[in-house]
């Protein structure tokens, strides 16, 4: 029987680096996902990944138990990544990894085109919402924006993306 | 519409079985002294971590090397020897030797008047004392 995230996080809070390991392998994988959407390429989104488990050690005090421990981590790692693309940029077109069956996967998958359609912070709720399945309120939480804001552009994203993909087979 | 999000969620599977972190092993390591409540706290600086027992070290090898009370079995404190009151280095005061000096001049004629003046009135009383009570 696997421990609870709250336990653990409470062992950890007691200064448990066994505690927080556990935690932190969980939770790391969808942690490197968003951010590897976040970054566009891998080698970026595993650092971003170790500086944000770093740094929820350091603050694992903050945390507030009403959210999930993965909306928290996604929080940490926006705060703490350096804001390299602007709202108007697009997300790089590259596939992130070389590698060659990810390459071939990624060349039919509904997200390639959402990240070569849609600006970065929609995107980003997109993800956690069909990709993680993060509730609206999580998402908002996640990305310190309303709900409201989510469910619009949630809406806008899949008007966009449906218009993107009747382009593309059109 | 409903369409597109069962295919986002079914293609965003896809992408869970390659996304995964490639390592993780040297997370341990990595994790930093805890720091309390989300706020920046002071944590034990690494000199003063070994000034501590250097401090205690340094206090024990005075107490037991360098001290020489140390030896002494029991430890009486040493103190001088005190000299006998016939071989006292002070010599006894000789109080006629004693002058006043200067600064004390307007004090001893004051005292001169004040007894002048004692005197002289003892000598008034007597005169008028009656000769039998």
């Amino acid at each position: 029987m696997s421990v609870s995230d709250a336990a653990l996080i409470e062992r950890a809070r007691g200064g448990s680096k066994d505690a927080f390991c556990t935690l932190a392998q969980r939770h790391r994988d969808p942690l490197f996902r968003f951010l590897w959407f976040r970054c566009g390429n891998r080698a970026d989104a595993e650092d971003a990944v170790q500086d944000a488990l770093l740094n929820a050690w350091r603050y694992l005090d903050s945390y507030d138990s009403r959210w999930q421990f993965t909306t928290w981590l996604y929080r940490i790692a926006l705060r703490k990544l350096p804001d390299t693309r602007n709202e108007t940029t697009p997300i790089d077109k590259e596939l992130p990894g070389t590698d060659d069956v990810l390459a071939a996967m990624e060349r039919d998958n509904l997200w390639r085109v959402a990240r070569e359609t849609l600006k970065h912070e929609p995107l980003l709720a997109m993800w956690l919402h069909y990709g993680e399945g993060a509730s609206q309120q999580e998402v908002a939480h996640a990305l310190s924006r309303s709900v409201s804001w989510v469910k619009v552009n949630l809406m806008r994203s899949r008007n966009q993306l449906t218009a993107a993909l009747a382009e593309s087979t059109g | 519409m409903k369409d597109l999000e069962t295919q986002l969620r079914q293609d965003a599977k896809a992408l869970h079985s390659v996304g995964s972190v490639a390592d993780m092993s040297d997370l341990r390591e990595r994790l930093p002294g805890r720091e309390q409540n989300g706020s920046t706290t002071i944590s034990t600086p690494s000199w003063l971590a070994w000034l501590l027992p250097l401090t205690v070290a340094t206090a024990a090898l005075w107490i037991l090397v360098i001290n020489p009370t140390a030896d002494d079995a029991d430890f009486t404190p040493t103190l001088p020897p005190v000299a006998s009151t016939s071989e006292s280095p002070i010599a006894p005061v000789d109080l006629g030797s004693i002058e006043l000096v200067s600064s004390t001049a307007p004090l001893q004629a004051e005292w001169d008047a004040l007894v002048q003046d004692i005197e002289r009135a003892r000598a008034l009383i007597e005169d008028d004392l009656p000769v039998s009570f």
